[in-house]
């Protein structure tokens, strides 16, 4: 029934990180994996949703580090770019600017990209992300504002 | 804040990733075979507990007032106990005084019967000393 319920708004949380279609789904297949061999440890002090973002949202961020480290595609994708790597994705349906905004929010560091993405797309409550993020509320809010700052720059240069 | 308002108005909250068709119909089939079958018995355990937490929170204010209310029945029963022992002592003070009103009466009655009045009991008084 956990499964059911959360794996659809969990799959949205992890894509937004991760971006491709394969490897999202990857890395929720391995986030819940973990989430169910790691049961014992939820101690019902947050709800089993936050437990769970908690988990799926770093195996997103593990992932992008690892492949940051350890990057798969070939040169010719490399030099390509994020942009058009998603423009040229069959599960990616915007537009350049959107492809391109992507790529902007892909390069903030984690806390600002993570709070931008649940804050901005998912509408969350920073007392919510707070205890997903294990960051202050102060915090999250002068990532956010960071956050939005930095991609309302973006939109200026390529107006 | 201007800025969040001008990221609204140039990229919205449109979602540009897509997934496979019907995805999401075998997502929760595809999570649930890589899960060992153990595994899915210990969940169902641990997915009764937070909801018996729940049970025990919406609960406490329940016991609060029970727990206000044997304090307030033992209060009342130890301030009657208290109080029934205290209107018990006067009685025995009267029983007191009676016995030695019933004295004093009995000596009237003694001189009466010796004939003796208050002189001759000044006197034979005076005498000991």
């Amino acid at each position: 029934m956990m499964v059911r319920q959360y794996s659809e708004q969990l799959y949205w949380q992890v894509r937004r990180i991760v971006l491709t279609h394969e490897d999202s789904n990857d890395v929720l297949q391995n986030a819940f994996m973990k989430a169910w061999t790691s049961l014992d440890t939820f101690k019902g002090d947050s709800k089993l949703f936050t437990w769970l973002s908690r988990i799926a949202i770093n195996e997103a961020l593990d992932f992008t580090r690892k492949q940051k480290k350890h990057p798969l595609q070939s040169t010719d994708d490399e030099e390509l770019g994020l942009a058009n790597q998603l423009m040229a994705d069959n599960y990616f349906d915007g537009d350049e600017t959107e492809a391109q905004l992507q790529e902007a929010i892909a390069q903030l560091p984690d806390v600002q990209k993570t709070v931008f993405m649940l804050r901005y797309y998912d509408e969350m409550k920073y007392s919510e992300i707070s205890k997903i993020l294990g960051t202050s509320e102060g915090g999250l809010k002068a990532s956010y504002h960071i956050a939005v700052k930095k991609i309302s720059e973006f939109f200026k240069r390529n107006d | 804040m201007n800025e969040e308002v001008l990221i609204e108005s140039k990229m919205g909250k449109r979602n540009p990733f897509t997934v496979p068709s019907g995805y999401f119909d075998q997502l929760t089939e595809q999570i649930m075979q890589n899960i060992p079958e153990e595994s899915t018995q210990t969940a169902q355990i641990h997915e009764i507990k937070p909801a018996k937490r729940a049970i025990l929170r919406s609960l406490r204010p329940l016991f609060y007032a029970a727990a206000c209310t044997c304090i307030a029945v033992f209060g009342v029963a130890t301030y009657q106990h208290l109080n029934k022992q205290t209107t018990e002592t006067p009685q025995l003070q009267s029983n007191i005084v009676t016995v030695h009103s019933y004295s004093d009466s009995y000596i009237d009655e003694a001189t009466d019967y010796a004939m003796l009045d208050n002189d001759d009991i000044y006197a034979s008084l005076l005498a000991d000393m």
